[in-house]
């Protein structure tokens, strides 16, 4: 599903460059359940960009459901990441002006689905998420894990084959941070959809099927990932 | 469609989240819009008249009179003409013996004392004509119709006389007046009619006249002399109750002569009749003359002009103002962008939002100028013809505006598009 090799990342601040990501090398099959764990700075949130499509890489390659999309323009890009990628944030984010159901249904806006199409999909995966009673309702009048779980029904109306997910309990309270886990691995189970979880978080890493540790944009072995946490 | 209805309802709800924000971009955008559908909608005043008949000319001498060297460059340039277009009374009995035209008129302004038969006469601006001239310059009719040749022919002439709508305003408050008496240096006349304006705009009758005699009575030529005009304007000043014969031989006289000469055989022997009375005159259509006219005056112009740059002022706020908000909203364009909006789509939405408060701004604008138009319009007290905000002064605003709009938009648009969503969304 995912196939990057000796992708490497650099950001450029005036004449300071800082390494991001040092030919980081990873494959995630179809299917998959992934964590990847990691201090602050440690690469995380690069890899996930460069996986989403939403930032670019300094060099090596990567293969997203085949495709290198290094090739690729941005439309390009922008229709790949709207048909294969679902994202989940730390903070939800979900447009403040609009309710439960628009919300949910902007991917689909994007894809230029007809509109009896749309409705059909929004309205089963906010049944799914038990989120029906709540569809006219705007992100501020939602408790944190109300609106986790409209985030992840936004990721999922697309019917993505990746879903990219970022600290996705981090803003949440222990019943709702179990519930959402509960969720991605029902999602991962019934609909095979392949998921990569970035956390700092321990316990939700070990929900995973796999488990990676980065650090200094380098995939490290879990053993070296110990004695780091440990010194 | 569905996209654009997408997108319209997105700004529309952008628009709507930070609402002083949005009034504050709209009212600098109708602000600017209103000064500059006020400075056109003045300039437009002093041009064109409309529908010229083709085959219609006047007589001009030389340029270089006392009148042009008196007035020439000074503010009263800016209300007409000053040609050496006067004639003589031989002259005009010369050309008319040629029996080439087939409508002619002897045509020139004077001062009179008089008003309606009722009140006490005041300065009565007159006009002095042939009953051609209606036809020749294409005269509409408010309220009944022009005098006649047979009123003109008639022995005694028939004391009938046409009110300008200046006048008609002015004397009887806009109301019908044919059939009302106007006594003019002690004899009266009939109204038989009240000459009908485009509201806003100059016609061919006014040029080279003074702002204060445009509100005028048209009298019958036949009268020119039994009333004992004087002339509006003349130097050395002719001498008071000297009559047309006095003004038409003076060297300032502002006498005009229009003919209608239907074939292209009788402009080229008329032509050769006016050089064999002297090689300075020539024939002028009214074409041409109402060409000379296509341009406001230099004031006006320069007036027009800073009211562009105030626009392109505003242009540049708004554009900033334009940023500012997509910048603040930058969060929520890179979830779009997260979600699958490219660049184009953001570029096109922020381009609407640009176009969009721009055009409402300026609708808003247009709506403004009309007070702001009669506003200044009463900052102009000496000026007859009352301004107004026409269809094409509209058309023109607003076409500018969404140029204005566009422009204004397109560097936000393309700025907020060109960053990467990560800038945006800072975490994923």
């Amino acid at each position: 599903m995912l196939k990057m090799a000796k992708i490497g990342k650099v950001y450029r601040t005036g004449l300071v460059e800082t390494a991001a990501l040092e030919d980081l090398t990873l494959e995630v099959a179809r299917g998959d359940f992934v964590s990847l764990m990691g201090p602050s700075g440690s690469g995380k949130t690069t890899f996930l960009n460069i996986a989403g499509l939403l930032d670019t890489y300094d060099r090596g390659r990567y293969l997203l459901d085949g495709v290198d999309v290094a090739g690729l323009n941005d439309d390009q890009q922008s229709r790949l990441r709207n048909e294969r990628i679902g994202f989940i944030f730390q903070s939800f984010n979900l447009i403040p002006d609009l309710d439960v159901y628009d919300n949910v249904e902007v991917p689909l806006r994007y894809r230029r689905l007809p509109m009896g199409e749309r409705r059909d999909r929004v309205e089963e995966v906010l049944v799914q998420m038990g989120l029906t009673a709540r569809m006219r309702h705007l992100p501020s009048q939602l408790s944190g894990g109300q609106q986790q779980r409209v985030a992840i029904a936004r990721a999922l109306v697309g019917q993505p084959q990746l879903l990219l997910a970022d600290e996705p309990t981090g803003n949440l309270d222990t019943i709702a941070s179990r519930q959402v886990l509960d969720l991605l691995e029902k999602i991962n189970a019934e609909r095979q959809t392949t998921i990569v979880i970035v956390t700092h978080d321990p316990t939700l890493a070990a929900r995973a099927r796999r488990k990676l540790h980065v650090l200094d944009g380098r995939l490290i072995d879990p053993q070296a990932a110990r004695e780091h946490a440990a010194s | 469609m569905t996209t654009l209805l997408y997108n319209l309802r997105l700004v529309g709800k952008s628009l709507r989240r930070d609402p002083w924000f949005t009034v504050v971009m709209v009212l600098s955008q109708a602000l600017s819009v209103s000064i500059f559908v006020t400075a056109l909608t003045t300039a437009q005043r002093y041009t064109n008249t409309g529908e010229v008949p083709g085959d219609v000319f006047r007589v001009e001498g030389q340029r270089d009179n006392t009148l042009m060297r008196f007035y020439g460059g000074s503010q009263f340039e800016i209300f007409g003409e000053f040609t050496a277009n006067y004639v003589t009374v031989p002259m005009v009995h010369t050309l008319a013996a040629t029996g080439l035209a087939t409508a002619s008129t002897v045509n020139f302004v004077a001062v009179m004392v008089g008003g309606p038969a009722d009140r006490a006469p005041d300065r009565l601006p007159a006009r002095f004509c042939d009953a051609d001239m209606f036809q020749l310059l294409n005269v509409d009719f408010r309220y009944g119709g022009p005098f006649t040749r047979a009123d003109e022919r008639a022995a005694p002439p028939a004391p009938v006389v046409v009110l300008s709508d200046l006048l008609n305003e002015k004397l009887y408050g806009g109301a019908d007046s044919v059939g009302r008496t106007l006594r003019i240096a002690g004899r009266d006349f009939r109204v038989v009619g009240v000459m009908r304006r485009r509201t806003g705009r100059m016609s061919l009758l006014d040029y080279g006249v003074p702002p204060e005699s445009m509100a005028n009575v048209v009298i019958p030529f036949a009268f020119a002399d039994q009333l004992r005009p004087v002339p509006w304007i003349s130097w050395p000043p002719a001498p008071a109750g000297a009559g047309w014969r006095a003004i038409a031989d003076s060297a300032s006289g502002v006498t005009e002569y229009w003919v209608r000469l239907p074939s292209e055989e009788a402009r080229t022997r008329f032509a050769a009749a006016l050089s064999a009375v002297g090689p300075q005159w020539k024939l002028h259509s009214a074409q041409e003359i109402a060409r000379r006219f296509s341009k406001p005056p230099p004031p006006y112009r320069v007036f027009v002009i800073l009211t562009l740059v105030v626009m392109e002022v505003s242009v540049i706020n708004l554009m900033r103002m334009l940023l500012a908000k997509a910048t603040s909203r930058a969060a929520e364009i890179g979830i779009h962008r997260a979600l699958g909006a490219g660049r184009n789509v953001i570029f096109s939405r922020q381009l609407l939002e640009g176009v969009l408060v721009s055009m409402v701004g300026s609708g808003l604008g247009v709506v403004l100028a009309v007070p702001t138009v009669s506003m200044f319009d009463r900052l102009i007290p000496d000026m007859p013809i009352r301004l107004a905000v026409t269809p094409t002064v509209v058309g023109i605003a607003l076409l500018i505006c969404l140029l204005a709009g566009l422009v204004s938009g397109i560097y936000p648009a393309w700025r907020i598009a060109s960053v990467p969503p990560t800038r945006y969304l800072g975490k994923v």
